[in-house]
């Protein structure tokens, strides 16, 4: 299903603990043309998000209908950037691991079910 | 990649030229300048008065930079040249180019110099598939620079070409109009940049003024060499084979953009700089004893690509462990499904064998407990997408039937896994190494989650589960009565897939086989329809799909034969593993230390030479590590808790063979034996 960018940056401010990125610490920013820009931090498993402009250790450009279709899990992260849909400043290993623990993809982690 | 080529390379960029330094690429040579899967520069030829310049040498000790010298053809086998030619390139973000002019004459000259350009932006896929590009090439002069470039929708590669002084630019090349004294000396710089390549831009090349300032990614190869163990040994062609498979490995480590440090083993030059799970892991392993950052990051790397999702496009499923990234044109438009794809069904039980094998080597254990999380999701993929059908045996079946692996073993090409009588084995196939590597790491995890981990229940579960799977697979995979070996996998209806293989040694190498069945699995591999003398085929010679050319259904792979006599050290044939190892580092003395990815499978006897095989890559990794195993083999290198275990089992032929400062848990050790094991007699035997 899709959703809007709306409710994907506010289901992302709730500030939540997730086991899968204890190892891991980085920030990702997310500008997204006419919309605005909201950052992500990752700090050893406390996931938070807030709109803002801030510095990031990556910085994912793109249009809102591909945002939404990245974090739908609708468009691959790595494609989009090869195609040059998306732009990409900045650390792609933080990127490909913030992208995976966005909330519309958490919600699709019922497609881990046995096909 | 043919013989006489030249590779220099730094992280994901390199070049290969001809020994002149030309590029002249062909549907036949492999040539150009490669970053990222995209080949940026398939023309680069250079002229001097409209003639091309012949070779004196070429000099490329170092494999991120090469020199070429060179003089005007004269039209005679006699070189009486009034003029040298040096060009000195060194590669990083493109490369960089010096050109060197030398009047040895009295008299004064003008010349005319020029470089021909051009650019295919050729992916891997479209080369291999004779496949037609879809984009616009375009090409231009601007702002002091040649734009070479290649468009589709917003997919955009551009390369650019910037030369110094007074060169005249067009939209194929660079011209200088050189006017020398008599000995005078002309330069001239020419950058070749890889400017746009989708996630980063660059106006220069790495390095400023050529090879002799350039310092590639990572540890240089002087570094590398001085960090490895030394050989010492009597037989003095083994030191050029030992050396060669060091520089070829360091020139293959591969710094991918996902870690922010640290490199890893690409498959192979040209078209194989890439991640691929199955080769990274195996190179890895066989290099343990002598560098252990390779695995390290494989690892990393590998352990935070992990798959998460089910993507049948990918064939990845959650704990999956990839196959192989790539970043070309057709990976790119999803017209291809390696970003990453998954459809390697060994992967992940061979990773978690080198989680294990490289705590045995280096005692990091802070990297084990980093990575718990990954292995226990790699050991409940094994369990829950492995075993497709819950019969306890791994299978495998690509989802993606247009462009996905209908082989996703090592033995990858269409036809490999065959029937006694040639016919094709249905799908799912389970082929009987990756049940072996699948016992394998389950021991292995076992005693990770027991001594590290702390959960005494996970090893006592893993354990049952190991001990359960080799009862049933000795009796499952067995090919009875007079035959006597192991089948290459069961087909898609549970029927024993009767080939007799080279897969069989790597039973030996997981511990799977049954004690009561190794004479006889041993006795086939050393035996006239497996073993040539040079080697051990990858299909024994009389069954159905048997070629001695033929890719995987004959011809003899080096790795295949490292990890069978390892495989044959396990289970203390130490007479079959010795032969195996010197026959192999033979075998490189016939190649120039280089050992190639497969040769052809003519018995020794017939051709009293290894016939080599036409194959994609050379240098390839898994060969290049190949005299690395072979080395441990000879010298029986165990770790045994902090100490290091020498046990050798060395020919006659090789008088004396020792490593100094072998690297491992232990500081530096030292190894060395005499050669004492005769090789005459043919049956296969414990010592």
């Amino acid at each position: 299903m899709a959703h809007s960018i709306q409710q994907i940056i506010d289901e992302t401010k709730t500030e939540r603990f997730d086991e899968r990125l204890v190892d891991f610490q980085g920030t990702c920013r997310f500008d997204i043309e006419g919309v605005g820009s909201y950052l992500v931090e990752v700090d050893h498993g406390r996931v938070a998000a807030r709109v803002s402009h801030g510095p990031a250790d990556c910085v994912i450009t793109s249009s809102p209908d591909d945002f939404v279709r990245i974090l739908d899990g609708e468009q691959n992260l790595l494609t989009a950037f090869m195609q040059g849909r998306v732009g990409l400043q900045g650390d792609l290993a933080v990127a490909m691991v913030v992208h995976e623990f966005v909330p519309a993809h958490r919600r699709e982690e019922g497609r881990e079910a046995r096909p | 990649m043919s013989a006489g080529m030249v590779s220099v390379l730094d992280g994901e960029t390199f070049a290969v030229s001809d020994r002149r330094g030309d590029m002249d690429a062909s549907p036949t040579e492999t040539a150009g300048l490669f970053h990222m899967d995209t080949r940026y520069l398939s023309r680069w030829i250079l002229t001097v008065d409209g003639k091309r310049p012949g070779l004196l040498s070429t000099d490329d000790l170092a494999y991120h930079a090469a020199q070429f010298f060179l003089v005007p053809t004269t039209g005679t086998i006699y070189v009486d040249a009034p003029l040298s030619i040096i060009r000195r390139r060194a590669v990083g973000h493109g490369f960089h180019e010096d050109l060197e002019l030398l009047n040895h004459a009295r008299e004064p000259r003008d010349l005319e110099v020029r470089v021909e350009v051009g650019s295919d932006f050729a992916d891997l896929f479209e080369v291999k598939d004779a496949l037609a590009k879809k984009g616009e090439l375009y090409r231009r002069v601007e702002d002091g620079h040649i734009v070479l470039g290649y468009r589709r929708d917003r997919f955009v590669r551009e390369t650019w070409i910037v030369a110094s002084g007074d060169a005249e630019l067009d939209e194929s090349g660079v011209r200088y109009r050189v006017h020398l004294e008599p000995h005078g000396e002309w330069s001239a710089r020419l950058e070749v940049v890889t400017a746009f390549d989708g996630f980063e831009r660059h106006d220069r090349a790495k390095y400023e003024s050529g090879s002799s300032k350039a310092r590639p990614e990572g540890t240089s190869l002087q570094e590398w060499v001085d960090n490895a163990p030394r050989l010492v040994s009597s037989w003095t062609q083994l030191h050029r084979t030992y050396e060669r498979s060091l520089a070829d490995l360091a020139g293959l480590r591969f710094y991918p953009r996902f870690l922010k440090e640290g490199a890893l083993p690409a498959a192979g030059l040209p078209w194989f700089m890439a991640v691929f799970g199955r080769d990274s892991i195996i190179t890895s392993l066989q290099a343990l004893p002598f560098e252990s950052e390779m695995a390290r990051t494989a690892l990393l790397l590998l352990g935070a690509m992990q798959g998460t999702r089910v993507d049948g496009f990918r064939d990845e499923e959650p704990g999956k462990i990839l196959h192989e990234l790539r970043f070309g044109e057709l990976t790119a438009f999803e017209e291809r499904p390696q970003s990453p794809y998954f459809g390697g069904a060994d992967t992940t039980a061979l990773y978690l064998v080198l989680l294990d094998e490289y705590e045995r080597w280096t005692g990091d254990v802070d990297l084990v407990r980093r990575l718990e999380r990954t292995a226990r999701k790699a050991l409940a993929w094994i369990d829950e997408y492995g075993d497709r059908d819950g019969d306890g045996y791994q299978e495998y079946q690509t989802q993606n039937p247009e462009t996905g692996l209908p082989n996703q073993c090592w033995k990858d090409s269409p036809g490999a896994i065959v029937f006694s009588d040639g016919t094709l084995a249905k799908l799912p196939r389970a082929c009987c190494e990756i049940q072996g590597y699948v016992y394998d790491a389950r021991r292995r995890c076992a005693r990770l989650a027991r001594e590290i981990w702390n959960d005494a229940a996970l090893a006592g579960k893993l354990e049952e589960q190991a001990d359960a799977l080799k009862r049933r697979f000795n009796e499952d995979f067995w090919v009875g009565g007079d035959r006597g070996y192991f089948a290459l996998a069961l087909d898609g209806d549970k029927r024993k897939v009767d080939s007799l293989t080279s897969n069989i040694g790597h039973l030996l190498w997981s511990g799977i086989v049954d004690d009561s069945k190794a004479d006889a699995v041993v006795a086939h591999l050393m035996g006239p329809r497996l073993f040539t003398g040079w080697g051990v085929r990858t299909m024994a010679e009389g069954e159905g799909a048997y070629s001695p050319i033929g890719y995987h259904v004959g011809t003899v792979w080096p790795h295949d034969n490292s990890i069978i006599a390892m495989g044959l050290r396990r289970y203390r044939y130490d007479r079959e593993a010795a032969r195996l190892a010197y026959a192999m580092l033979e075998v490189a003395t016939f190649f120039d230390g280089r050992l190639p990815e497969a040769f052809a499978a003519h018995p020794r006897a017939y051709t009293e030479f290894p016939v080599e095989y036409p194959t994609a890559c050379s240098p390839q990794a898994w060969a290049a590590g190949t005299p690395l195993a072979m080395l441990r083999v000879l010298l029986g290198l165990e770790p045994v808790g902090d100490h290091l275990l020498v046990a050798p089992a060395v020919p006659v032929e090789i008088e004396q063979l020792g490593l100094t400062n072998i690297p491992g848990r232990w500081g530096r050790a030292d190894a060395f034996a005499r050669g004492r094991i005769a090789l005459e007699g043919d049956l296969p035997r414990r010592h």
